[in-house]
């Protein structure tokens, strides 16, 4: 009877908590938990970090400037934070005028549960020139599970240094 | 008095933290999340201000 006076008195102090653990529920399953990626890319010596919440505020594509001859790393990391193990096929293309023109890599993962998998390549522009191409802008497209990310990767063109004048 | 000082202090950095964590981690929430957490917050608040009502605050 205490106890039943106790709740009813109490009722609605209980239903703000209630209301602050599904708060706390939620954060926890919507925000934490599921599949984040991060891409690494390191062109000109510099090395960018894309976040997962870049892609999860814009469905736009990253940039990044390289140059022309030389190689640009790219490391994929999936995040699993689930209770499950996560398989994927990841996919790694070069783009150009929305045809596909080299394919970089394809592999299978299996991710843990809350662990991680990280893919590496690498983009050699010595590769696109032996197929013909030049300086410009390609999309590099990161595929997994319907998933897709794209990196603009722009190669401007080098122009000589000018002569100093004395 | 000064105790009570102490204690606006404390509750004024408790709230700042909470604030700060709930904008660093809101933007990783979807659409129909970031609306139950809104609900969510207003039953909340609701319920907590019928509480303190029928305690006589």
């Amino acid at each position: 009877m205490l106890l039943y006076k106790l709740m009813r008195r109490s009722l609605f102090l209980y239903l703000a908590l209630v209301c602050f653990i599904g708060l706390v529920a939620i954060f926890i399953v919507d925000g934490y938990l599921g599949i984040y990626d991060t891409i690494y890319i390191t062109a000109r010596e510099y090395e960018q970090e894309v976040e997962p919440d870049f892609w999860l505020r814009q469905d736009q594509a990253w940039s990044i400037v390289a140059t022309w001859g030389e190689k640009t790393f790219f490391r994929y990391e999936v995040d699993n934070r689930r209770f499950s193990t996560y398989s994927t096929t990841i996919q790694a293309s070069v783009w150009k005028e929305n045809q596909k023109i080299i394919d970089l890599l394809t592999e299978d993962k299996v991710v843990k549960s809350f662990d991680k998998a990280t893919v590496e390549w690498t983009l050699d522009s010595k590769e696109l020139e032996s197929r013909g191409f030049s300086v410009g802008e390609y999309t590099v497209k990161i595929e997994r599970d319907g998933v897709e990310r794209r990196i603009i990767a722009r190669y401007p063109t080098e122009y000589p240094a000018k002569p100093v004048i004395r | 008095m000064r105790t009570y000082v102490l204690y606006g202090f404390g509750v004024v950095l408790c709230i700042a933290g909470i604030a700060y964590l709930a904008a660093e981690y809101v933007k990783y929430l979807s659409e129909p999340g970031k609306l139950a957490c809104l609900i969510l917050m207003a039953g909340m608040f609701a319920f907590l201000g019928k509480y303190f009502y029928k305690i006589g605050w």
